[in-house]
């Protein structure tokens, strides 16, 4: 039972990134951005290529993915969402071109690297400490370190920083901060790069604990956006609360019927917490 | 001293006239109401000399700098600012958060700042006590710590206040500062308005409440269905019984 709980905290923690990356977006630029689970593959592919293909180190590798993950995040607003904001697109509008710049880079992602699984721990012993009863990988324990490290960094700029103010501004009101004087669509640039690099990092953890398929950013960006409601729109300590409850979710789903069930029991909580709880564990003040 | 001026400015929304070819010059410093009944084109007015929406024909001026297709946030920039009719402001953050948001150029929006606080940490200090200073002006320094949203109705307009002079704005837009806010607090909104002219500023601002008009204002200007149709000082325009009778009540 409890290995069960340590892998769903494992798990969660990636999603809550993804959550987290998504919330940020979500709530400062008002775009359902799908889009992300296109940041989240080239991130997962492209630490796969320097680390298991030219053989860089792990650091680097997963630096130089996460960088390329807010870049591609920075670009995907300048020449998507931002053209359509200015346009005053709806929401619609915007989701539909946010899932069609998903599946363009899905599709190039797979004419590159093509649609086989890769792994990369695939032909190696995976190492594994026990504390007790207790067993865990390194990439486990990398996985909740990273990820609680990443949030904490994250969370002090959104909270204590001239950026973090001006982010939470344009979320609360991109009309009063215009009157301050405040460039919008360049705080909203900032929030969708640290929304990426929330996202990237999720991916490339994960990306060692797992396969990579071209289509993986989309169940990640999905799984991601159901955190983001459960634990709360608008609340970085709800998407956190959002992505545990989910991965511990999928783990117990998991152990206590099948794998089958990981989905039902995810979709599940997210229909009897918008029944129930709408405003998510932690609804933002 | 600058003027903010426009020339022939027209504005339609779905074959409204909105705003009929106005030309109006402001110069600095100064009160000036605006008054009129609802529709006629007050709101639309201030948003386009504010930049929030665009005239369909006619210029704008900043002294001898055209602003007709500017940015709101690079027009206040140049040093125009204002309040909203419905209360804007950042709920979930401290009353002495919003202030600080709204001091202009700071060191920490420049990105490598925010991330190796070269200076920035000094100049927090300075820009937090100028904004601990406007808030005691404003008799909100026992709040300093509280949400903005935890504000009465009143405290919050005076917040809402307060921005507008962290921005440090030598003209400022308000639209209906008064309404709503009991007569004590009306009186000390009212004198802080009129200090803020001695001091030079620009005070433009949209109003109902005639009393208020008469007490402050230089210049009052009524406007119906988007066109200017009383331009003066208040005893000239407000005893006028057609003004009174038709467009005010």
């Amino acid at each position: 039972m409890w290995q069960v709980l340590f892998n769903g905290v494992s798990a969660g923690c990636s999603y809550s990134l993804v959550a987290a990356g998504f919330g940020l977006i979500y709530t400062v630029g008002r775009t359902f951005h799908v889009a992300n689970g296109g940041v989240y593959v080239v991130a997962a592919y492209v630490a796969y290529f320097l680390s298991a293909r030219l053989g860089l180190p792990a650091g680097v590798s997963a630096a130089v993915a996460v960088a390329a993950g807010a870049a591609l995040g920075a670009l995907i607003d300048v020449f998507v969402c931002r053209p359509l904001r200015l346009r005053d697109a709806s929401t619609s509008v915007q989701l539909i071109a946010s899932l069609g710049v998903l599946i363009v880079i899905q599709n190039l992602v797979a004419m590159v690297f093509g649609d086989t699984a890769y792994s990369y721990s695939a032909g190696t012993d995976v190492r594994v400490w026990s504390f007790g009863e207790l067993r865990a990988t390194p990439v486990q324990i990398a996985v909740i370190a990273t990820s609680v490290l990443v949030s904490v960094i994250t969370g002090c700029i959104l909270s204590y920083t001239r950026w973090g103010s001006l982010i939470r501004a344009v979320a609360n009101d991109k009309e009063l901060a215009l009157i301050l004087g405040v460039r919008s669509e360049h705080v909203i640039l900032g929030a969708m790069i640290l929304g990426s690099v929330l996202t990237a990092t999720a991916a490339v953890l994960l990306a060692y604990d797992t396969v990579l398929t071209p289509l993986m950013g989309f169940d990640a960006v999905f799984i991601g956006v159901v955190a983001f409601l459960i634990g709360g729109p608008g609340s970085f300590s709800g998407a956190w609360a959002g992505g545990l409850l989910i991965g511990i979710a999928r783990h117990l789903a998991t152990w206590w019927f099948s794998g089958a069930w990981q989905d039902v029991i995810v979709f599940g909580v997210l229909i009897v917490f918008l029944l129930i709880r709408p405003k998510g564990i932690v609804s933002a003040r | 001293m600058r003027t903010l001026s426009c020339k022939q400015l027209r504005k339609c929304f779905g074959g409204i006239r909105a705003v009929a070819d106005i030309e109006l010059e402001f110069p600095e410093p100064g009160i000036t109401a605006i008054i009129g009944p609802n529709g006629a084109g007050k709101t639309t007015l201030v948003n386009i000399l504010t930049g929030f929406v665009r005239a369909d024909a006619g210029h704008c001026y900043l002294g001898k700098r055209e602003t007709t297709q500017l940015a709101p946030h690079r027009i206040a920039q140049l040093g125009v600012t204002r309040s909203f009719q419905e209360l804007r402001l950042v709920q979930q953050a401290s009353v002495i958060d919003n202030v600080m948001l709204a001091r202009p150029r700071q060191l920490g929006e420049r990105l490598w700042r925010a991330l190796f606080r070269v200076g920035v940490a000094v100049e927090e200090t300075s820009s937090r006590r100028e904004a601990i200073g406007i808030l005691h002006a404003l008799d909100l320094d026992d709040k300093t710590h509280a949400l903005a949203s935890e504000l009465s109705y009143g405290q919050q307009k005076l917040l809402s206040l307060a921005l507008c002079l962290a921005t440090e704005a030598r003209i400022i837009f308000l639209d209906e500062p008064v309404s709503g806010v009991h007569p004590e607090l009306t009186a000390r909104i009212l004198s802080l308005l009129r200090g803020l002219a001695e001091n030079g500023k620009l005070i433009i601002f949209v109003e109902h409440d005639l009393a208020a008009v008469r007490e402050i204002a230089d210049r009052v200007i009524v406007m119906d269905e988007g066109q200017v149709i009383a331009d003066g000082a208040p005893a000239d325009v407000l005893h006028r019984p057609e003004i009174l009778e038709a467009y005010v009540g």
